[in-house]
């Protein structure tokens, strides 16, 4: 049995209040220094959302991946500097490829490590890693492919634009705790990821339209607010278009997730929402003037993590490759056919 | 706020694929038919023995009531048939204006006797419309109109000129926003909308050739002509919020980003053609592919909440503006990425195709209501204006 909608509201009602109180800049600074959110970090895990996808025989909470849409906006929203997205996708993996699923989940990457034998190796980016903490990768590709967790070994913290800590470690011949055959052929743990990513970009670049909106009613230039400026209004437009056609794509991933998971769904939620990223931000800075840009004002936290979410668990240009190379192969008598499957229809 | 636009998922009916079988057999009978210019010209362009033949497959009116000749289907169902033939390029332009507005305006607040002459008609594919909102002085700010109908016994009596009417040299009938009362400073009072049927005495269509070198639309002048008592249609003076109503089925539908689709598929097959595809053309298929699909999950929720009798005139706006902008796209797409084409040639089933589009898409953003509209209407509803 899956908790029912009104649950899944509330669970993310929950956390914006959460968010709204805990993360600010002050929280925000720290941990970009390195510093991690430990008390958030405890709040959230109180709430069991890092759970959310594991069925409930599994020991999780049983929701689906449509009842998450909420949770990952606020994630967004709030830029909540925190690996709940990514838990929560490992939760998912695992659960699904019959792995026990720990309670305290792991962390999880999406690059792809090498499988020989039973030994893994590579280099992995890890979100908010930490040596002696666990991490669940995909290793090896197609019907080999194996989800594997992993301890995660020293490595060394990648300066990003987003500047949350991305923890850069390389595998040599590791033994993996555990390990499972891929139930989607080495696709499991990438399209999660890249699902819950642009879930987290649609509520960032929503909060960007609402700050934009906002901003723009409240600052006054020649005797108005810029907002009744109709240049100001269009380019507001143009951001609300594109953020209401990322949270389309986005939920229409989450129902992919629910009725067959696969590569494509997480595609054309990830391509959508990164594409999304350049425009939104762009009218967002340019909305707010040079304010906008300070440290002090709260907006680059959105937009610098914009820029690194769309980077991240493959970016908008090379899930267009896939996608479009596919569709190349398939023909053109097939393209038709193509849009509507990715877009839920039969 | 979390977002200004909402976009509810909708469940598709079970006969889903049955019915998109059904109309891509019937289409593969038809499209090979037309040329890839009359395809380019997607639901402008118009051939009544096609019309009728869907007519007759019971695939124009599939919502309305079965007394009026319609087949009491579901929205969604009709949403399947149409963006199939939108797709294929197929040239529904005798019953797209029809099927898509002027026929539920009329079943929602037509009279009996509007209902039971016209409803049939375009059900059958017979009966085309055309929509009367433009004139030579109201384009964009369209509570201007001056075209008026004044009380005449009975009935009213009609002057004015309408313009850029889409396909009124093959239609039978018009809806026109017309003045019935006040004056140009009244605005949104005292509009209404009139029926007219074109084949009344006083009625004078002018063609107006465009830059395809063809004439899609028209210049309808109207010399004092005589209307019945039944011309009327809805409540006198609610002309604005009616046609305003419309508006809603006029900008979500899947004709506002499969109108250069067509040209997608021969595009494909092009690239595939020159051997293995460079990173830049697959990248570029790929990210429209995922717009395509994200455009057709809004309209298709859209969709839902019209039927469900909602208002959606904000996410119809979003969807024209993203929509129109995809479709403007896809000809400078051919070519940026159709290798081999002559320089400025129009040979070939993909360069005729394309000019077709090409000498088309600046209007996409023009009819239905201008970008700059869409744009200002969006940033109402956020609260800016
Ligand atoms: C192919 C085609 C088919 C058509 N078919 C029909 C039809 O069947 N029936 C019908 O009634 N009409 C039809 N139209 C007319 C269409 O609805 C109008 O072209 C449209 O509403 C714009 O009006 P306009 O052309 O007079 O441009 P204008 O309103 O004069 O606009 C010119 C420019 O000014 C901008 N502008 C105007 N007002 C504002 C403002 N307030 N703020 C910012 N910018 C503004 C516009 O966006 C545009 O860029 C058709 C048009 C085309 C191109």
């Amino acid at each position: 049995m899956s908790l029912d909608t009104d649950t899944a509201t509330l669970l993310a009602d929950q956390l914006d209040r959460l968010f709204a109180q805990k993360v600010d800049a002050k929280l925000l600074r720290k941990v970009e220094a390195g510093e991690p959110a430990a008390a958030l970090e405890a709040e959230v895990e109180a709430l069991g959302l890092t759970l959310a996808l594991v069925p409930e025989e599994a020991g999780g909470a049983g929701l689906a991946w449509s009842e998450i849409g909420g949770v990952l906006e606020s994630l967004g929203r709030f830029v909540a500097p925190l690996a709940l997205a990514e838990r929560m996708a490992a939760g998912w993996a695992m659960a699904k490829a019959g792995m026990e699923v720990p309670e305290d989940v792991p962390l999880a990457t999406w690059d792809r490590l090498t499988l020989s034998g039973d030994k893994v190796s590579g280099t992995a980016t890890i979100p908010f890693g930490r040596p002696g903490a666990k991490v669940l990768a995909t290793a090896g590709e197609g019907e080999a492919a194996k989800l594997v967790l992993l301890e995660i070994p020293e490595g060394r913290a990648l300066p990003t634009i987003g500047r949350d800590p991305r923890l850069l470690v390389e595998f040599a011949s590791a033994a993996p705790l555990a390990s499972a055959p891929d139930p989607m052929g080495g696709e499991a743990l990438p399209a999660a990821l890249a699902v819950v990513r642009a879930g987290q970009i649609a509520g960032a670049i929503n909060h960007a339209l609402a700050e934009s909106i906002d901003y723009g009613n409240t600052r006054v230039q020649f005797g108005r607010p810029i907002g009744k400026f109709q240049a100001i209004q269009h380019l507001v437009a143009e951001q609300a278009g594109e953020a209401a056609a990322a949270k389309a794509a986005v939920q229409l991933a989450l129902r992919g997730m629910d009725e067959a998971p696969s590569w494509q769904a997480a595609a054309v939620a990830k391509i959508r929402a990164g594409l999304a990223v350049e425009p939104v931000s762009a009218v967002a800075h340019a909305v707010h003037g040079a304010i906008g840009v300070t440290e002090e004002h709260m907006l680059h936290h959105t937009t610098r993590r914009l820029w690194q979410w769309r980077d991240e668990a493959g970016d908008e240009n090379a899930w267009s490759e896939r996608l479009g190379r596919a569709a190349i192969a398939g023909g053109g008598g097939e393209l038709w056919k193509t849009v509507v499957a990715l877009s839920g229809g039969r | 706020m979390s977002s200004p636009f909402r976009f509810d998922p909708v469940q598709m009916p079970d006969v889903e694929p049955q019915l998109r079988a059904e109309v891509r057999e019937f289409l593969a009978e038809w499209t090979p038919k037309f040329t890839p210019w009359k395809i380019g010209h997607s639901w402008t362009g118009l051939d009544r023995e096609f019309s009728k033949a869907v007519g007759a497959r019971g695939w124009i009116g599939m919502t309305w009531p079965r007394e009026y000749g319609g087949h009491e289907r579901s929205a969604l169902e009709r949403y399947v048939v149409i963006e199939e033939m939108l797709a294929a390029g197929a040239p529904v332009g005798a019953h797209w204006i029809a099927d898509r507005q002027s026929g539920p305006l009329i079943l929602r607040v037509g009279t009996e006797t509007q209902k039971k002459k016209w409803l049939p008609l375009i059900c059958s594919g017979e009966a085309t419309f055309c929509i009367g909102l433009s004139e030579p002085d109201s384009g964009s700010d369209l509570a201007s109109v001056r075209t008026r109908a004044t009380r005449d016994g009975d009935g009213w009596r009609l002057s004015g000129r309408k313009i850029w009417t889409t396909n009124a040299h093959h239609a039978q009938a018009m809806i026109a926003l017309v003045r019935t009362s006040g004056g140009p400073d009244d605005r949104h009072k005292g509009l209404s909308q009139v029926l007219v049927d074109l084949s009344l005495p006083g009625v004078e269509i002018r063609r107006i050739a465009d830059m395809t070198g063809e004439a899609h639309f028209n210049e309808v002048t109207f010399d004092d002509v005589q209307l019945g008592p039944d011309a009327l249609v809805g409540v006198e003076g609610a002309g604005w919020a009616q046609g305003m109503s419309e508006l809603a089925f006029e900008r979500s539908g899947p004709d506002r980003f499969l109108s250069a689709f067509p040209l997608m598929p021969l595009l494909v097959d092009e690239i595939a053609a020159a051997g293995e595809p460079d990173r830049l053309s697959a990248r570029a298929i790929g990210r429209t592919l995922a717009e395509l699909a994200a455009l057709r999950e809004m309209s298709v929720c859209t969709a839902g909440m019209l039927d469900r009798g909602e208002d959606p005139a904000q996410e119809a706006a979003v969807i024209k503006e993203v929509g129109v902008t995809l479709e403007q796209r896809m000809p400078e797409m051919v070519r940026d990425l159709a290798p081999g084409a002559l320089p400025g040639a129009v040979e070939g089933d993909l360069a005729e195709m394309r000019a077709a589009v090409a000498q088309q898409a600046p209007t996409f953003s023009l009819r239905g209501g201008t970008r700059e509209i869409m744009r200002g209407i969006m940033a109402k509803g956020m609260g800016l204006r």
